[in-house]
């Protein structure tokens, strides 16, 4: 934290919220994983946004219509990712169960992110009681472990879809990032640049969303692409153990979950879900790590 | 010192009865009946809906419900299951199962994770150095049970190595595949975390006096490195039980190790609404109990801490 401050204050001198920027795509453009990360995300998002497009490579671009009498098939022409215990083709049942984690990855992460910068800036900035009672409620959120929390909430619901899911692990997820939020608002709020602006009449809202937050927002860039990742392995864990996304949602977890049965016997079915998943999880945590790297000016050396 | 342990302690009451009570709201006093909504699809007769009302002081207004609550949760009285049975009665005979299988684990990644990130450290931006940190980020972004299914199918399956299925041949050998399974993601943790305290200490001003003075390498690098390098280590070692016991959940699960964790996962499969609340609140309170003693140890070991 001691490196932020002056981190901030090199950045700060660009006026535009730009500034987040700055820097950060220099050391990250020349990196061929950052590359990788990007386009898997990228193809992963377009999956998402229309699957219908990836579907029906194979010929069976419906997840639904599922022929009983081709059930658990091996991997073939037709069926890249074989077939599951109904028959219904994996390939378009993995191809579909992409938006499901996304959606709840999305949302989490926004959620949690907004939660963080509103009271973690309000933590750091106003200091006081404000900031003790926020503190004791982030210890309070801090004192659940991730899953354990989750379970009791997602079990006290009836319906459980994207939606649901994702603003449940954002319950859980916001105090880490609020706590790093108002550690670099804190850093920033006495800096020279922001007591000059102070000095020279600028309202504190002007201050806040001109100074303070682009300069505070930078870490939170690679802990937000963390979290997402995080979110995602954490959705299919729950979603696996029965207490995540529920038909009719599509989802990874709930194909794995059905394909734990047959382990033994027909161990493909784990094959494309898997593959998705931690393709979606590795790199979303790859390039979490990398710009976590970009951002610490320690480890540009 | 006793100041700062006082606070600890203080903060651990005041977290516990918020945690509790959230706990409590979130599955008792929200809108609708709660019974109902815990057993999910499953029927529950009248005459059973009426016993358990009761059991769970239902039939009483919300806060009196979570001062009973609260008072059988101190008395280690976890409530009763949709069949009416004792929820804390069918937990006995378990602990000592996910006890063995979380210490073991415990063991594998403090073991793996330290070596591992001290050959890092030692080789820094070189090869072995490179393939560990690409390594750990690769497990960590691998799901619980995948890494379990995989394993099982891998080391059980097709080597037939290990059992994969209930603890018939006891410590270590029923234990070990599962607690691996574990142990990864906190091995992968414990190396990077290592791996970077070890490398800023490396920058220290004291670190230049040990070498002028001609210590050895491995010295200096055993000794007053890993020495100062631990901190960190240690608190994250305490925060990771929490995970580790998370974990349980999913891995005696898929293992089929009777433990709480199997309890707990068999409950969510069965919508056992009352044991999965049950379960869980034992496994924070475990947690939060953890953390705090962990806390203190630590303020005991650098007293820099306690100044905070």
């Amino acid at each position: 934290m001691t490196d932020l401050g002056e981190l901030a204050s090199v950045t700060a001198l660009d006026e535009h919220v730009g500034a987040i920027g700055l820097g950060l795509w220099e050391s990250v453009r020349r990196r061929p994983l950052f590359w990788g990360c990007t386009a898997v995300l990228s193809v992963l998002v377009i999956i998402a946004v229309a699957p219908e497009w990836f579907a029906g490579w194979f010929g069976h671009g419906d997840p639904r219509a599922c022929d009983i009498n081709l059930f658990r098939l091996r991997p073939s022409s037709g069926h890249p990712f074989g077939t599951d215990t109904q028959g219904c083709d994996i390939w378009a049942n993995v191809i579909y169960g992409t938006r499901a984690s996304l959606e709840v990855g999305l949302i989490a992460t926004a959620l949690s992110v907004l939660i963080a910068v509103a009271v973690g800036t309000a933590a750091g900035w106003f200091g006081g009681w404000v900031d003790s009672v926020i503190a004791r409620t982030t210890d309070v959120f801090l004192g659940f472990p991730f899953l354990l929390g989750a379970i009791v909430v997602l079990t006290t619901l009836r319906s459980r879809g994207p939606v649901a899911v994702g603003i449940t692990l954002a319950l859980f997820t916001w105090p880490t990032l609020a706590r790093t939020v108002r550690g670099s608002v804190r850093a920033v709020r006495d800096t020279e640049f922001v007591q000059a602006a102070r000095l020279g009449g600028l309202g504190t809202t002007r201050i806040l969303v001109r100074h303070v937050l682009p300069n505070a927002l930078r870490p939170l860039i690679a802990l937000a692409t963390l979290l997402f990742g995080g979110v995602v392995v954490a959705e299919s864990v729950l979603t696996f153990l029965g207490v995540g996304l529920q038909p009719p949602t599509i989802s990874w977890g709930q194909q794995m979950a059905a394909a734990q049965a047959r382990l033994s016997s027909d161990p493909h079915l784990l094959i494309g879900p898997s593959i998705f998943l931690t393709a979606t999880a590795v790199s979303l945590i790859l390039l979490g790590d990398l710009l976590g790297d970009a951002l610490d000016p320690k480890g540009r050396r | 010192m006793g100041r700062y342990i006082r606070r600890r302690l203080l903060e651990l009451v005041v977290v516990f009865f918020a945690v509790t009570f959230l706990i409590h709201w979130f599955v008792y006093s929200l809108p609708g009946d709660p019974l109902l909504t815990l057993a999910g699809d499953r029927v529950v007769a009248e005459s059973v809906r009426n016993e358990l009302s009761h059991k769970f002081h239902l039939d009483r207004g919300p806060i009196v419900r979570y001062l009973y609550y609260l008072n059988d949760l101190i008395h280690g009285r976890l409530g009763y299951d949709l069949r009416g049975r004792a929820i804390s009665d069918r937990l006995r005979a378990r602990w000592p199962i996910t006890l063995k299988l979380g210490l073991t684990a415990w063991l594998l990644e403090v073991v793996l994770g330290v070596g591992l990130g001290v050959v890092a450290a030692v080789r820094r931006h070189r090869l072995a150095d490179r393939a560990v940190m690409l390594g750990t980020v690769l497990i960590s972004s691998v799901p619980y049970y995948v890494m379990a299914l995989g394993a099982q199918w891998l080391f059980g399956m097709r080597w037939r190595w290990l059992p994969i299925s209930g603890h018939r041949q006891g410590w270590p050998t029923s234990y070990l595949l599962p607690a691996f399974v574990i142990a990864l993601y906190g091995l992968a943790a414990i190396a990077r975390l290592l791996r970077g305290s070890m490398l800023e200490i490396d920058d220290a001003e004291f670190m230049r006096s040990l070498e002028a003075k001609g210590l050895a390498r491995g010295r200096i690098v055993g000794v007053h490195m890993l020495r100062n390098a631990a901190v960190p280590v240690v608190t994250f070692l305490a925060v990771d039980l929490g995970f580790l016991i998370g974990g349980t959940v999913v891995i005696e699960g898929v293992f089929n190790l009777p433990g709480v964790g199997q309890l707990l996962y068999g409950a969510l499969r069965d919508h056992e609404g009352p044991t999965i609340v049950a379960i869980s609140t034992v496994l924070i309170i475990g947690f939060l109990v953890t953390s705090a003693a962990v806390d203190i140890l630590n303020s005991v070991i650098d007293p820099r801490i306690r100044r905070d």
